[in-house]
């Protein structure tokens, strides 16, 4: 009796592992696996959302290319307008989960509606990758499925405000942000590094998406002793900012920095008319950064879109590569299992070798950059990695 | 003190723009009883018509400004007798509904048309920087106050002393007394129509280069110019001009010296407070 009860032990043992790699595969890729992408494709933020996108799309196809993940799955991006609006971008990712039953989801690109997609990723168990919002409690409310790979603005603040303070000797400080998650989560990243450094806080001011006139903001600037302006805002706006600030003179008095660089673009150049030439920025990507993944990718969108890529493009390329990596190693398509390929990340990128910490934020360097006269970039200071730990 | 009169300024300077796109939304109000919600696409259209003529053409600035205007009035004319003229009379809510619509076509047009990139208007001027007293501004800048003022002093003349002028202030007294007079109300709605969208057009082309032109600028505007036309009394010329000074100052005051973040709250504001004040309107009833 005592036999048969071990022999039929023995037997479910030796059943359950035949059938192990079984149920395995069941779960294991096909011939194709859906993401979900949402990106600002309309609205304020639609003119950078659609850089990001051309980077996402560009990874994507060089991966289905060659064959796809594995060699064998092609990726099937599902593409969601949030349009900026973060009760849209929520609407949008449960459809994605619920409906279209997508394994993973890139986006959003304002931090508002990242925010707000994050408790659905959650509930959900589905893994979503912002290659764009950079306010820092994005990564720090204890959501294990959402992950970041752009730096967060405490990050971006540490590192730049080192640089500025030991490289360009800025003692008096000025912030403009826009008016929202991402403005006022930079500037209130800002200010205690500042600080700590032995800075000063002259002003500070934040202005509506869509802003036309800077007078107002800039008169009261110039009633200040600033010597350095931080700026955190999107192409569209900051263009006309730019622009007014050198009507008015103040290019002169103050140094006008984009700490988070999303001004560093062909398009924002073309939009200041010049105006632009000795603003600097640090950011972790630049058209002329010298890594052998970078340099294909410059090469592939410059072919591609005819034009340079910058920091949106190269987000969502970056993006796209570590996720489709990281479903390579899951091996499958379930959500729960990308997600912990995810965490397990260790992938050259077109920024160098990167990692996620604990709280899924990519660690990767940043490099301060500055705008030529002749409107070209120059990596002018760096490499500098902060962790967040 | 040199802080303040740069503000009062720049409050003057942005009050002009909002003026030009008021003007036009409060005389269709007053003669063809119609919201019209489309009004910013049309400053929009107005913008991207002057950038073709700079850029493609290679035109003058100002004479893109006044080729935009034409254009756009044509345009005005063929939208309200294809679009409103069909809903005349109806109730209200047909018009704001029906202009709602075309405002949300409008920009998605331009949106597949020209995409989302923005563009700039080079009107040659900004590069001019004049300072007087203290004062900054360009050229550009100073050329908005001189256009602006220049048009409403046009429209003046126009709607005070010739005959057109006169048969428009009858429409907008009372539609059935004016028509038994002999006043043709379809040519007064057709030209009213006209006459809005161009100064719209010269608000989109002023707009445009002093900031950048991309399919969704006439929204912010737009809406602070109800805002102004609501204050001045609706349908009330001398009350829209006042109202969009009035709100360019506020803005510019409040914004620089209490703070930036609530510049749009101080606008909507100061219609609570007028509406409290003087229901009527600023220069009261209708004119």
């Amino acid at each position: 009796m005592k036999n048969l009860t071990r022999l039929t032990a023995i037997f479910f043992f030796i059943i359950s592992l035949t059938t192990l790699p079984v149920t395995a595969s069941a779960a294991s890729l096909g011939a194709s696996i859906k993401v979900g992408v949402v990106l600002p494709m309309t609205g304020n933020n639609a003119f950078d959302g659609r850089l990001t996108l051309e980077g996402i799309k560009l990874a994507i196809e060089e991966i289905n290319g060659r064959g796809g993940v594995n060699g064998k799955t092609k990726i099937e991006l599902v593409i969601m307008d949030s349009r900026g609006i973060p009760a849209e971008a929520v609407s949008v990712m449960e459809k994605l989960v619920n409906v279209d039953k997508v394994s993973a989801v890139l986006g959003d690109f304002g931090s508002s509606c990242t925010l707000a997609m994050a408790p659905v990723a959650q509930r959900e168990k589905t893994p979503l990758i912002t290659p764009i919002s950079m306010a820092p409690k994005l990564t720090k409310q204890g959501n294990n499925f959402v992950f970041r790979t752009a730096d967060n603005s405490e990050i971006n603040a540490r590192a730049f405000v080192q640089m500025a303070t030991d490289d360009l000797k800025i003692k008096n400080w000025a912030f403009i942000g826009v008016n929202d998650d991402y403005g006022r989560g930079s500037v209130e990243a800002f200010i205690p590094q500042v600080k700590q450094k032995g800075g000063k806080v002259v002003y500070s001011e934040y202005y509506e998406h869509g802003e036309n006139d800077y007078y107002t903001l800039l008169t009261k600037l110039k009633s200040t002793d600033a010597e350095g302006l931080c700026l955190f805002g999107q192409v569209q706006d900051l263009s006309r900012l730019i622009n007014q600030l050198a009507e008015l003179g103040l290019d002169k008095k103050v140094k006008v920095m984009d700490p988070t660089s999303g001004l560093l673009s062909q398009q924002f150049l073309d939009l200041t008319k010049g105006r632009a030439a000795g603003l600097i920025g640090s950011n972790t990507f630049v058209d002329v950064l010298d890594t052998p993944k970078a340099k294909t990718f410059v090469t592939a969108y410059k072919a591609n879109y005819g034009y340079g890529p910058q920091k949106y493009a190269n987000a969502g390329y970056l993006a796209s590569y570590i996720l489709a990596e990281s479903i390579a190693r899951a091996g499958s398509d379930d959500r729960q299992a990308i997600r912990d390929a995810l965490t397990k990340t260790d992938f050259e990128g077109t920024t160098g070798r990167v990692t996620f910490d604990k709280n899924n934020q990519l660690i990767q360097p940043e490099w301060l950059i500055a705008i030529r006269q002749d409107s070209t970039f120059a990596i002018i200071g760096g490499p500098v990695t902060v962790s967040t730990e | 003190m040199e802080i303040i009169f740069q503000q009062i300024l720049n409050g003057v300077i942005i009050g002009s723009v909002y003026c030009l796109i008021a003007l036009g939304l409060t005389m269709i109000f007053g003669i063809l009883e119609v919201t019209n919600f489309a009004h910013g696409e049309i400053y929009m259209i107005g913008a991207y018509t002057s950038l073709f003529i700079t850029s493609q053409l290679e035109i003058h600035f100002l004479l893109s400004l006044l080729i935009a205007m034409a254009v756009v009035g044509v345009l005005g004319v063929f939208i309200e007798r294809v679009v409103f003229r069909p809903i005349l009379g109806k109730p209200m809510i047909n018009g704001m509904l029906l202009s709602f619509g075309l405002s949300i076509f409008l920009t998605n047009l331009a949106l597949l048309l020209f995409k989302a990139d923005p563009r700039k208007i080079e009107s040659g001027y900004s590069q001019v920087r004049l300072t007087f007293a203290g004062l900054q501004l360009t050229l550009e800048r100073l050329m908005v106050i001189i256009v602006s003022t220049l048009l409403v002093i046009a429209l003046y003349f126009f709607i005070q002393k010739t005959k057109l002028g006169k048969a428009m202030r009858a429409v907008t007294q009372d539609r059935e007394a004016a028509q038994l007079a002999g006043v043709s109300i379809s040519n007064i709605f057709a030209l009213t129509f006209a006459m809005g969208c161009s100064l719209a057009a010269a608000a989109g082309s002023l707009g445009g280069a002093l900031f950048t032109v991309y399919p969704s600028m006439g929204w912010t505007p737009v809406l602070k110019s109800f805002v102004v036309v609501i204050m001045g009394g609706f349908g009330n010329v001398a009350g829209a001009i006042i109202a969009a000074m009035l709100l360019g100052l506020t803005e510019s005051l409040c914004g620089g010296f209490i703070s930036y973040a609530y510049k749009d709250a101080y606008a909507f504001l100061l219609l609570v407070v007028v509406l409290l004040i003087k229901p009527e309107g600023i220069v009261g009833g209708r004119g």
